[in-house]
């Protein structure tokens, strides 16, 4: 754990422009959010495999660290990337509604 | 009962932004008009009577055979609905636009009577939204609340306003085309608007790919409304290009629309398990981006704008759930965040107001400049963080219960963890504004904000402070008659 640390703290003081303190939260938040948020989402699935599916996206997470630049990035307010999720999600809302899960 | 003041809720703005807009130009007749026409506008929910009210008091009438209507009676006239929720919620909206309409009479040199002509149509958008059974209706004064939404962000005055507004309204203009073909999909099936008659037209009728598309459009209308994703940034970018005043009003005015749309479609599509899944992802979605990017900001009112997103969220979990006490929590939230986020927006713009900067590089030791400031912004960060004994503890309380009982625990620990990090962001925000050392706001020459604040902000701050507390230590008088409503509710579903 030390060493993921000492990993993250590196790579966050490299890339600038975010405070380490909130950066540090944000990076163990975004690792308990993201399998918390896909057992809800795959409700539908028996337990096991989202139990399963579950300890792959964290462990996916987890090797992606430190994701806060990216997150932060893909979360702007520049036109073009806040078009293409709403492009996706409005596919993906109608795909869900009609097709089902 | 067919009360009189029902429509007055709306048609007593609207008649007010015309007049203030012909108003513009001449100061005093704006300050006085603008002023009593908030006194009116706080009042008329309070006095008016329970009921429906409906236009041009058209009865129900048996459906025409000719019509090929399946319903054997419909609802001819547009028909509005006022209750408890209704009342509760067109007050609190009232209240906090009274502030930013104060706020501007008090503190610009000259009252624009243009800017508050949209607070005004904002107002009676929002007020029909909430009270409108018919679905056209709704989406009509959607339409009149985004462009008003727009305007008050442009009133700022800078070019970040007007690139913000324009992007709300590009993307408005494709959420709003999204819900008219949903409406348009369920009118040509159906042949009906209200939505009671519609709700017993859906009855056992959901399942056909026109009804589920109609369905997927106008959940997609209520993420943009609601600020949710994956609308949730450009939300957080009106909020942080407005005045943090409008900021307030314009983060109540989306919290309110998006219980008020929540409701219609679970009115309407309740029994819909992909509707609800849908909504809950989307939802949780929003609480973990708006939170995790609050805590990176590097500005004040980015951090809150992000902060109000992802309360948003909270409030979209519990509606989701569709369990009487999900969707009494969620409304309960809806208003305490509300309130005590608007309190946290009002700080934010004393801090703008004198030191011209809210950004966290440029600020540092107002502590001892503005220690009443800096109370009562603690008291704000606690009430949102759902720290007891402050209002918000005592909904999220019941929306982590909520979670847990309807057999959802992972989305109770979402809620918990959303909570912990929106505490951790907004006292980072604290932090950095309040207790770090620095001369930056000294040396740029702007040491203009002091403990002396501005009469009518002091007020507000204090107002709000107190019935964020008072909630808190009481909170059954409001949340026992939301439980009522949502009882109701789920048993029409």
């Amino acid at each position: 754990m030390r060493s993921l640390y000492d990993t993250l703290h590196e790579t966050l003081k490299s890339r600038g422009g975010t405070h380490i303190g909130g950066g540090f939260t944000a990076e163990y938040m975004l690792l308990a959010f993201f399998p918390l948020a896909f057992v809800a989402l795959l409700r539908g699935l028996d337990s096991l495999t989202s139990a399963v599916l579950a300890i792959l996206v964290t462990a996916l997470v987890a090797f992606s660290l430190p994701l806060v630049k990216k997150v932060s990035r893909e979360n702007s307010d520049h036109f073009a990337i806040a078009a293409f999720y709403i492009a996706i999600v409005m596919g993906l809302v109608l795909f869900l509604m009609v097709g089902g899960f | 009962m067919n009360s009189e003041l029902i429509p007055l809720m709306v048609v007593f703005p609207l008649i007010s932004a015309i007049l203030l807009n012909l108003m513009h130009g001449k100061d005093r007749a704006v300050r006085v008009y603008g002023t009593l026409a908030m006194v009116v506008v706080i009042a008329v929910p309070l006095l008016a009577v329970y009921g429906n009210h409906l236009f041009g008091a058209h009865p129900a009438i048996d459906t025409p055979a000719e019509t090929g209507i399946a319903l054997g009676r419909i609802n001819l006239a547009i028909e509005y609905s006022f209750g408890f929720l209704q009342r509760a919620l067109i007050f609190l909206l009232a209240a906090i636009a009274t502030f930013a309409v104060l706020s501007h009479t008090s503190n610009e040199k000259r009252a624009s009577g243009v800017y508050l002509s949209m607070v005004m149509l904002s107002i009676a958008a929002v007020s029909a939204v909430v009270m409108a059974n018919d679905i056209f209706n709704m989406f009509v004064f959607l339409e009149i609340l985004t462009i008003s939404q727009a305007a008050m962000v442009v009133a700022k005055g800078d070019i970040g306003g007007y690139k913000a507004a324009l992007k709300y309204l590009i993307f408005g203009g494709v959420a709003g085309g999204a819900i008219l073909l949903g409406i348009a999909l369920l009118l040509g099936t159906f042949g009906v608007l209200n939505i009671t008659d519609l709700g017993n037209a859906l009855s056992g009728n959901t399942k056909s790919p026109i009804v589920l598309t109609a369905v997927g459009l106008l959940v997609i209308g209520w993420l943009f409304e609601s600020g949710l994703f994956p609308f949730h940034t450009i939300k957080s970018h009106i909020y942080s290009s407005a005045k943090a005043d409008v900021a307030a009003l314009l983060q109540t005015e989306t919290k309110i629309v998006l219980v008020a749309i929540a409701i219609i479609l679970l009115r309407l599509f309740g029994g819909l398990s992909n509707m609800s899944a849908v909504m809950v992802g989307l939802s949780v979605i929003t609480l973990a981006f708006g939170s995790v990017m609050a805590l990176v900001q590097t500005d004040f009112r980015r951090l809150l704008a992000f902060a109000a997103v992802g309360q948003a969220g909270l409030v979209g979990i519990g509606l989701s759930l569709g369990t009487p006490d999900g969707i009494a929590a969620s409304i309960f939230h809806a208003v305490n965040d509300a309130l005590a986020m608007s309190l946290l927006f009002v700080t934010v713009f004393v801090i703008y107001e004198g030191a011209k900067t809210t950004e966290f590089s440029r600020l540092g030791g107002l502590l001892t400049k503005a220690p009443r400031l800096a109370f009562l912004q603690i008291i704000g960060i606690m009430a949102v963080s759902g720290v007891p004994p402050f209002n918000a503890y005592q909904s999220e309380y019941r929306l982590i219960g909520a979670a847990f009982q309807a057999g959802y625990p992972e989305l109770g620990v979402v809620i918990i963890l959303g909570t912990i990090v929106t505490f951790v962001a907004l006292m980072k925000g604290f932090f950095l504004t309040f207790l770090k050392e620095s001369t930056a706001v000294a040396a740029i020459g702007r040491p203009q904000l002091s403990n002396a604040l501005p009469l009518v902000t002091f007020a507000t701050m204090v107002i709000l402070a107190l019935v964020c507390l008072g909630i808190g230590l009481h909170p059954g008088p409001l949340y026992d008659r939301f439980a009522d409503v949502a009882i109701t509710l789920t048993m029409g579903v």
